[in-house]
């Protein structure tokens, strides 16, 4: 059984339904082995595609409310994650760096996007 | 990040002076393009297309400076302004009142399209063409004017002077 959102999103993108029945079987094996989000670099080389590729397919997920984009924010000194945010606007009001004990400048900060499960669909149909 | 890398340095040292916000836009608009151009399969291609036309759209809305009912307000007004114009004109200016009018009527386009493009339903580009648009016609319509209104120098010259008659 598979998620209706998930559904509805294949029969709007009938082209896309093989590539996005590969990406969700990969999702649904990271959530079982425990991985909260989904990298686009790490989907990509799982699914032989390339980045920009596996981008576009979580991206058509994201607007069919299956998947969430999330931003990681890195501190670009230390390479640490600072900050994980569900919002594009909460991007400005990154918490200090604790490693390098100082508020960074955007410039001193790197934003990664990654994609999780919305409201658990997947997860239900995981289960 | 192998979109922005697939872009060079410059990219790279552009994107590090703007905002995290800006930098999270322009690095799924990176990718969206990169699919769009390099991907070996048509319907991914596609999809990236119509993504990055409803992102560009929606980042468009997201960075409006003006309400839409202050716009729509401010819209109505410049083209009530401007149809008041021509109404005095054509009632105190005759003759002239074509050509002012169709001035205070291109005047008037730019205007509503500066106020749409601050309320983010137009994009810069639209504006440029819309402005250059305006501009030939205004100019395209007051060297005509120019025409009918300067004489002919060698029509002056033929024509007896008051001092001979």
């Amino acid at each position: 059984m598979s998620s209706p959102k998930f559904e509805r999103v294949k029969s709007s993108n009938p082209r896309l339904a093989g590539f996005l029945d590969r990406l969700v079987g990969y999702i649904r094996a990271q959530i079982q082995a425990g991985q909260p989000y989904i990298i686009p670099k790490l989907a990509a080389a799982a699914l032989h595609l390339k980045e920009a590729e596996a981008v576009v397919l979580l991206e058509v997920l994201a607007k069919g409310d299956v998947l969430q984009r999330i931003y990681n924010v890195y501190c670009r000194n230390q390479g640490t994650l600072l900050a994980t945010v569900d919002e594009i606007d909460t991007l400005d009001e990154i918490p200090r760096c604790d490693d390098c004990d100082q508020d960074h400048d955007s410039e001193d900060l790197q934003v990664q996007i990654a994609y999780r499960p919305k409201n658990g669909d997947l997860l239900g149909v995981a289960a | 990040m192998s979109a922005a890398g697939k872009s060079g340095k410059k990219a790279t040292a552009s994107k590090q002076s703007l905002s995290l916000s800006d930098q999270a836009h322009q690095q799924i608009l990176d990718y969206l393009r990169v699919a769009s151009e390099n991907s070996g399969h048509p319907e991914i291609r596609d999809a990236a297309i119509d993504l990055a036309k409803n992102r560009s759209t929606f980042q468009q809305k997201q960075t409006a400076r003006l309400s839409p009912t202050l716009t729509l307000l401010a819209c109505l007004l410049i083209l009530g302004v401007a149809g008041v114009s021509c109404w005095y004109f054509y009632i105190n200016y005759r003759d002239v009142a074509p050509i002012l009018s169709m001035i205070v009527i291109g005047l008037a386009l730019v205007g509503v399209c500066l106020f749409a493009m601050f309320a983010g339903q137009l994009s810069q580009a639209n504006f440029v063409v819309v402005t250059k648009l305006v501009w030939s016609k205004i100019s395209g319509i007051l060297s005509r004017s120019r025409e009918h209104t300067i004489p002919d120098p060698a029509e002056q010259d033929s024509r007896p002077s008051q001092d001979e008659a």
